[in-house]
């Protein structure tokens, strides 16, 4: 692991979840971190928490499926701390339902929030980080985007999510930043508590270590290819999803 | 990885000798293993240098019994054998014009025999402690290369055996997974500095991997990190892969 002091790094859809867990990670390894979400009191709190521990914290309210919105947070974000190494394109969100039931407008911002805002923030980002020859770019996709009953729209985004990393990272390779995809399966979150146990039983029994994985599994994995040590691996997709990824039903 | 015992498989070339030192100065007691005992003792004196702890195991990983002898003495003195590494890598391809069935019998021999024969010798010794970390070094070629049928053959086996054992392993606490090389720099190569300037130029990174790029890779994997990864495959590769259908 090489240092990560002093980098400065965006997370979108940091305010809770996995987002701010890695934020609080990288901000634990010195990393100077710009927390982002749509709902302004989140963020607040998170910076307001961040700022009690003594991490380096910069607070964005940013629709990121906004060019002008995105523009503006990363213009932000390099004036406060001086620049950007590191964005993680987190901010995720699902409208599920049978083919039958999907309506235009499901279809139209589950693919906004998780493919558009991906492609915005990256293109508003990647100047900082060819500019001095150096960047990390992290895509959170989903175990999902292989197919799920019930999920086109996300499965769909997430696919796209796919595509826009080896595309980025066959175009900024030679700049020297790499763009990575990370895959997560079952992971544990509020909404997981929220389940009937019935439900939680079935999707247990389909997981091969018979187990749900934690924030911290994943946020390790992105800290894995945020490193400096990380320069030779780019366009991987990358599951962190306990096996489940491995065998068909 | 503190205090955790880490075999290496083909610790002599290059590759291995940066995995050993990764894995030693990450804290682990690492055990290298390969044919020359007089490279392994030079590598474990540098490692002991650096500060990390390392000894040597000399013997034909391609022998069964051998394996099977080592690992038993191993599990005696250690105690525990938690993380294995499988880096053996016997570059013997050739093309189908030169190709017999005892090209592929020994391809099969020399860069799968070895993997099978220490999970199937370490993964009991594992299973006693409900934790282990095995990583298989594969290669990119596995997704086909001309006139090397036979060596891409082995390295695709490496997938359904990782695969499989992830599977069947993944209730215990011990994960499978593979880190598949692409065109690295090791110390044994002889590329010229034309021939090295050209295939940095055909690699989206612009550059030749060195063997620190994937030691870095297995160290990820084979630390209390990676806990919720298994069956995976990992290409470390400056994005050469991209192109195949293969690689997602």
């Amino acid at each position: 692991m090489a240092d990560l002091q002093g980098k400065v790094a965006l997370i979108t859809g940091s305010a809770s979840g996995m987002g701010k867990k890695t934020a609080q990670r990288l901000a634990e390894r010195g990393v100077k971190v710009v927390i982002n979400d749509i709902v302004a009191e989140k963020v607040e709190q998170t910076v307001e928490e961040f700022k009690a521990r003594g991490f380096d914290v910069l607070g964005q309210v940013a629709d990121i499926c906004n060019a002008t919105a995105v523009e503006a947070m990363m213009k932000a974000a390099v004036d406060k701390f001086g620049t950007l190494d590191i964005l993680v394109n987190n901010a995720g969100m699902e409208k599920a339902g049978a083919l039958r039931n999907l309506s235009e407008s499901d279809w139209n911002i589950t693919l906004n929030v998780n493919l558009k805002g991906a492609f915005l923030c990256s293109q508003a980002a990647h100047g900082y980080m060819v500019g001095k020859g150096q960047g990390r770019i992290v895509n959170i996709a989903s175990r999902a985007w292989l197919g799920g009953a019930g999920q086109a729209p996300y499965s769909s985004a997430k696919a796209g999510l796919v595509g826009l990393t080896r595309t980025l990272a066959l175009e900024l390779g030679r700049k020297g930043v790499t763009v990575n995809c990370i895959a997560p399966g079952l992971i544990h979150t509020p909404m997981w508590d929220e389940l009937p146990e019935k439900n939680r039983l079935s999707f247990l029994a389909k997981q091969p270590t018979g187990k749900i994985g934690a924030d911290d599994d994943i946020a390790n994995a992105i800290l894995f290819f945020v490193d400096d040590d990380a320069s030779f691996i780019t366009g991987q997709v990358f599951y962190v999803c306990g096996g489940r990824s491995l065998y068909a039903g | 990885m503190k205090d955790r015992t880490a075999l290496i498989v083909g610790a002599a070339d290059g590759v291995g000798q940066a995995i050993s030192m990764k894995l030693a100065m990450g804290g682990a007691t690492t055990v290298l293993i390969d044919t020359d005992p007089a490279v392994l003792a030079e590598l474990a004196g540098q490692v002991a240098q650096a500060g990390g702890k390392a000894v040597v195991m000399a013997l034909d990983p391609t022998d069964a019994e051998a394996v099977k002898a080592a690992v038993a003495d191993l599990y005696t003195r250690f105690g525990s054998l938690d993380i294995l590494v499988n880096n053996v890598d016997h570059r013997d391809g050739v093309p189908i014009s030169e190709g017999t069935l005892e090209s592929w019998q020994d391809s099969l021999k020399q860069n799968l025999n070895p993997i099978v024969s220490f999970c199937l010798s370490v993964v009991p010794e594992m299973r006693k402690n409900r934790y282990g970390r095995i990583v298989n070094v594969g290669s990119i070629d596995y997704l086909g290369t001309p006139h090397q049928a036979n060596y891409c053959t082995s390295k695709s086996a490496i997938f359904g055996l990782t695969r499989s054992f992830a599977l069947e392993l993944a209730k215990e606490g011990i994960t499978v997974n593979q880190v598949l090389k692409g065109d690295i720099k090791s110390q044994a190569g002889t590329m010229s500095a034309e021939a090295e300037e050209r295939l940095a130029a055909s690699l989206p990174v612009q550059r030749v991997g060195v063997p620190q790029d994937i030691a870095y890779t297995v160290a990820y994997l084979a630390s209390g990190d990676s806990g919720y990864v298994t069956g995976q495959n990992l290409i470390v590769c400056g994005g050469k892969s991209i192109y195949s259908s293969m690689s997602a």
